[in-house]
């Protein structure tokens, strides 16, 4: 049996897994008729102790040590995959994807903007610490601590390198991803890094259905396309991303000088390795220049453009905070748009306040949608504009490395080079 | 390394690589099973389930209509059990199934991730490194598609997303800039001493049809003795006037068309005809309703600055006192078996309506409370009745604002400022209609042909088995209301029948019967009490030592609507005209 065909076939099985992980869960009411049956009290669940809080961060920080000494000291792709083995199993299965840094971003935020939200320090400590890692020795998190990207990186089977221009305007999800959660937990909206973590319901082994399918989805195409929701979608990629650009340390391809001997160029699945330059012809240089120039007076009015298109959205937007739409179905209600109600309007209209005081608080939350529409279309449009300018920038390499941004630490590409093949003793120097 | 061990190594690796594929074969086929198992278990939970729980349901209907029968309801209770087993043990079996699936697979997953890795290949680099060449193109095309997902960003946001959304602040704005310019100004609501001093809704303060001060007895049409005014009402409806200061409203509806008039109290003149046509949200469901209903049924509402009206077919409007129509919109036609009747109330400055509709068990009725100059909705609550045909009344009782519904099964007391219920009491069944009535401590509802129902008033929650003091059950009305002057109350069938109960024991003190057809409720005015039969005749009589007739008095016309009394003025809607009564 071939592996191509293997592959097939556990693609197969996967998209079934797809079908038949939909079964998600259901509730079947209490009888309707007094059968003598005492229903118990509904009871809470009790909080997690504090304790156990504190040992997830332990466990963060240790795996992110490991990774860093594993990557830095050890080299050792081998290490960081049993590492990454037991961060699904326990962040993603046994704490069940949850509490996560990515998510963190939308309690950090709310926590800025609403006084009255706390966030907990250990939710707090999983936001930053990654931070602290990558500000020194890259992108450690990535590498190992983070089941989302550790499930994508396991199951990736059979690589397919995409060009590196879509690569880089797919990673423009990621900002606009960024911007939206922003936005919409700055608001009170929702946190929706939390409500479409599409690798919940695999960790959780069940829940909504559409998020299952897209899960499911996700890890078919991680099959073939290298972490696809770490690099294109990921908010938390893209600040880890920009601290990565600065760390201390950086993984290095080689242990030693770089020979060009070419065999680690296609090693890395997520297109992380930069290929040494060659030197231009004059005129070219010039023309380069003037692009450049070009693309930096370009990035004011992208910002401006995208932060107007913000503003546009910002209607559409604002129905994602409930007080709007509440506000909207009372509405609806009012002009005879609908005949029926919603218990949400019954309940409302059970509070004894007002339809002008509604629509005040939506003109309120309507208002903050208008201002920060506009910045989140901004920011989209600064990482476009940067994207241009970076894209029209004449860089210079003499030798394969890895991309300070784009490298998740995962250490595969060690093994391709020969020096580190002869670090290893698996080859002689004279080969 | 030499030949020998160089051979050794691959069948070493050859032989790895068939286990792990073999493996991986092997849990796939396991994986494959599974998904078979668990779809098979799907179409279960999707088609066996349905028909259980369809059956199920059908049972159900059955056991309300007949709790008593013992063989239906074990079989209910067999199936619902049944019903139970069958979809925890698929549920159990999806849960079991799912994890052994997410296991197969992991294996079949890292069978062929270790055989990969066996069995790949170090790449071997051809051609030559990077040309500028290729650089250049790599950063054109990464210009390029930038640009084209911009493009494709702008395209979106301007065809899909922009203007979504009501813009509140401007709602606001308008909204405000209406009330502004609305020539309605002074204090939000009328007074109590207001509202006693006018007739504002149908029976009256309360809903008691108890009239203040003094009326005549007799009058005589042909000689235009007693008959201050007559005015022709251009269409004919069932609905009652209100009066307010100097006006006097109707309502009159046909198929085609929905008016409000509005009289000169002193003359009779017709003031304006407010037009109910082209209301907001008004679909083309056909309204159907009983002749004896008809199309304006409800009466109207005032608060001395505005008048609601509503309709059968589920418009419902206010116009102020200059006629301009400052709101309308459309409830939904009511599914009413024979045509919309309940008239409005009024609490504070807002207008409450009985929308009840369908039958008791589809959530349809409701009570809702509306803003009386902008008709917007303060609160609405879906009441578990069925369609019918009283009209609600707002009282206070023990110092708390109470509405009054009356509907099948339930009489329900409701807070009138925030709709909260307060107690109900299901004493009541069938094609409703009396509207209750608060008196001597006791709520009185009708169910027709059946029992009048004393209700006492300082309970919560349901109070059918503690709080029904008496019923009376003899010749029980089905049409009009009963008065009461807080020691007796009397009720008055369609058929002329009179029976007087003692308020305190539910004792009969009396009957009495006349001669004729009454639709239109009575009035108690001072120790008399009056009542309009439907061929024209306006009787009076006193009640306290039973029924002693004092006069009567021919109108000579049909008449179907509950009088008016104000400020010695009785207001009569004839089949074709209002008249003033008084001296
Ligand atoms: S270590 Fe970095 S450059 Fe090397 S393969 Fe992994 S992600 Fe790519």
């Amino acid at each position: 049996m071939k592996i191509s065909s293997l592959g097939k076939i556990f693609c197969g099985v996967v998209l079934l897994c797809a079908v038949g992980a939909v079964f998600g869960a259901e509730r079947f009411p209490p009888p309707e008729f007094d059968s003598g049956y005492q229903q118990p009290t509904m009871v809470n669940p009790g909080a997690r102790s504090n304790v156990l809080e504190y040992v997830d961060v332990a466990v963060l920080v240790a795996v992110m040590s490991l990774t860093c000494f594993l990557v830095y000291k050890k080299r050792s792709r081998k290490g960081i995959f049993w590492l990454m083995l037991g961060s699904i199993l326990y962040f993603g299965f046994w704490r069940e994807g949850c509490i996560c840094s990515i998510g963190a971003i939308g309690n950090v935020v709310l926590s800025v903007f609403d006084t009255n939200y706390a966030i907990p320090l250990a939710g707090l400590l999983f936001f930053v610490l990654p931070l602290v890692f990558t500000l020194f020795f890259g992108r450690a998190f990535c590498a190992a601590a983070c089941p989302l990207g550790a499930i994508q990186d396991i199951v990736l089977l059979k690589p397919v390198a995409l060009p590196v221009w879509l690569a880089g305007t797919l990673r423009l999800f990621a900002y606009a991803y960024l911007a939206i959660a922003v936005l919409m937990a700055a608001t009170g909206s929702a946190f929706v890094i939390c409500r479409y973590d599409p690798f919940i319901a695999i960790f959780r082994l069940g829940g909504n259905v559409n998020m299952v399918v897209v899960g499911g989805c996700m890890l078919l195409i991680a099959v073939f396309v290298g972490r696809p929701y770490c690099r294109f979608l990921c908010p938390y990629g893209v600040i880890l991303r920009q601290l990565s650009r600065v760390s201390r340390k950086r993984v290095t391809i080689t242990p030693d000088e770089c020979i060009k001997c070419r065999l680690c160029e296609d090693a890395c699945p997520f297109g992380a390795i930069n290929r040494p330059t060659a030197e231009w012809a004059e005129g070219d240089y010039r023309v380069n220049k003037k692009r450049l120039g070009v693309n930096i007076l370009l990035l004011p009015v992208l910002v401006v453009v995208f932060g107007f298109a913000g503003y546009l959205l910002s209607g559409g937007a604002s129905r994602a905070h409930v007080t709007v739409r509440l506000a909207d179905r009372i509405y609806a209600e009012e002009s005879g748009e609908v005949d029926d109600t919603t218990d949400a309007s019954v309940a409302f209209r059970g509070t004894g306040m007002t339809i002008a005081e509604l629509y005040g608080n939506a003109a309120k939350v309507q208002k903050q949608f208008v201002f920060g529409s506009i910045l989140a279309g901004a920011l989209v449009g600064l990482a476009a504009g940067v994207k241009l300018i970076r894209s029209s920038i004449q860089w210079k390499r003499s030798e394969y490395e890895a991309d300070r941004a784009g490298c998740f630490s995962c250490g595969r590409c060690f093994k391709y080079c020969p020096i580190e093949n002869v670090r290893l003793k698996k080859l002689s120097e004279q080969c | 390394m030499d030949r020998k061990s160089e051979t050794t190594e691959t069948d070493r690796v050859g032989v790895y690589y068939k286990a792990m594929a073999v493996t991986a074969v092997i849990a796939g086929f396991v994986a494959a099973v599974l998904v078979v198992g668990l779809t098979v278990n799907y179409i279960q939970g999707k088609v066996v389930e349905p028909s259980l729980t369809e059956q199920l349901a059908g049972l159900k209907l059955i056991v309300k209509e007949q709790p008593d029968n013992a063989s239906v309801v074990e079989h209910m209770r067999q199936l619902d059990l049944e019903l139970r087993r069958i979809t925890f043990r698929r549920l159990d079996r999806t849960r079991r199934g799912s994890l052994g699936l997410l296991i197969s697979l992991a294996i079949v997953f890292f069978s062929m991730k270790f055989a990969w890795n066996v069995a790949v290949k170090l790449p071997c680099p051809t051609g030559d490194a990077e040309l500028p060449e290729t650089q250049k193109k790599r950063a054109l095309f990464a210009r390029r598609s930038v640009t084209a997902a911009m493009l494709i960003a702008s395209v979106w946001v301007i065809f899909i997303f922009v203007g979504e959304g009501v813009d509140y602040s401007e709602v606001l704005e308008d909204e405000g800039a209406q009330a502004g310019g609305s020539v309605v100004e002074g204090p939000k609501y009328p007074t109590d001493e207001e509202i006693k001093a006018n007739w504002a809704s149908f029976r009256g303060p309360g809903g008691l049809g108890i009239a203040v001060g003094e009326y005549l007895t007799e009058f005589d049409v042909k000689a235009g003795t007693g008959v201050l005014w007559k005015t022709a009402v251009p269409i004919n409806g069932m609905s009652s006037p209100v009066v307010w200061g100097d006006r006097v409203f109707l309502t009159g509806a046909d198929e085609q068309q929905r008016q409000v008039y509005c009289y000169d109290a002193a003359k009779g003149d017709m003031l304006w005809v407010g037009d109910m046509s082209n209301v907001p949200g008004r679909g083309d469901e056909e309204v159907e309703v009983m002749e004896d209903t008809g199309f304006a049924a409800p009466t109207a509402v005032t608060d001395g600055k505005h008048v609601c009206v509503i309709f059968a077919n589920g418009d419902i409007g206010c116009f102020d006192y200059a006629g301009k129509r400052l709101w309308a919109k459309n409830l939904g036609v009511p599914d009413s078996i024979y045509g919309f009747s309940a008239s409005l109330a009024m609490y504070q400055d807002r207008v409450i309506v009985q929308y009840d509709q369908g039958g008791s068990d589809e959530n349809r009725s409701k009570l809702i409370s509306m803003n009386i100059s902008t008709g917007s909705i303060v609160w609405q609550f879906v009441r578990p009745v069925a369609n019918s045909w009283p009209s609600p009344t707002v009282i206070n009782i023990d110092g708390t604002d109470t509405i009054l519904t009356c509907s099948d099964p339930y009489a329900i007391a409701y807070e009138a400022g925030s709709g909260k219920e307060i107690w109900r009491a299901e004493c009541i069944e069938g094609d409703i209609a009396s509207t209750p009535i608060y008196a001597g401590g006791f709520v009185f509802a009708i169910e027709p042909y059946s029992h009048i129902a004393a209700i006492r008033t300082d309970g919560t929650g349901d109070v059918t088995e503690t709080h029904i003091a008496w019923k009376g059950e003899d010749e029980v009305p089905d049409v009009c209301s009963p008065i009461s002057d807080g020691n007796v109350v009397i009720t008055l069938t369609t058929e002329g029948v009179l029976i007087c109960y003692s308020v305190a024991d539910g004792g009969m003190l009396w009957e009495h019967e006349i001669d004729g057809f009454f639709n239109a409720s009575p009035v108690i005015a001072g120790d008399k009490m009056y009542l309009i039969e439907g061929e024209g005749k306006m009787i009076v009589a006193t009640f306290d030592d039973g029924y002693k007739e004092v006069a009567v008095s021919e109108i000579g016309e049909v008449c179907l609507a509950s009088p008016a009394f104000v400020d010695g003025r009785i207001y009569i809607r004839s089949k074709e005209n209002l008249y003033c009564i008084g001296e």
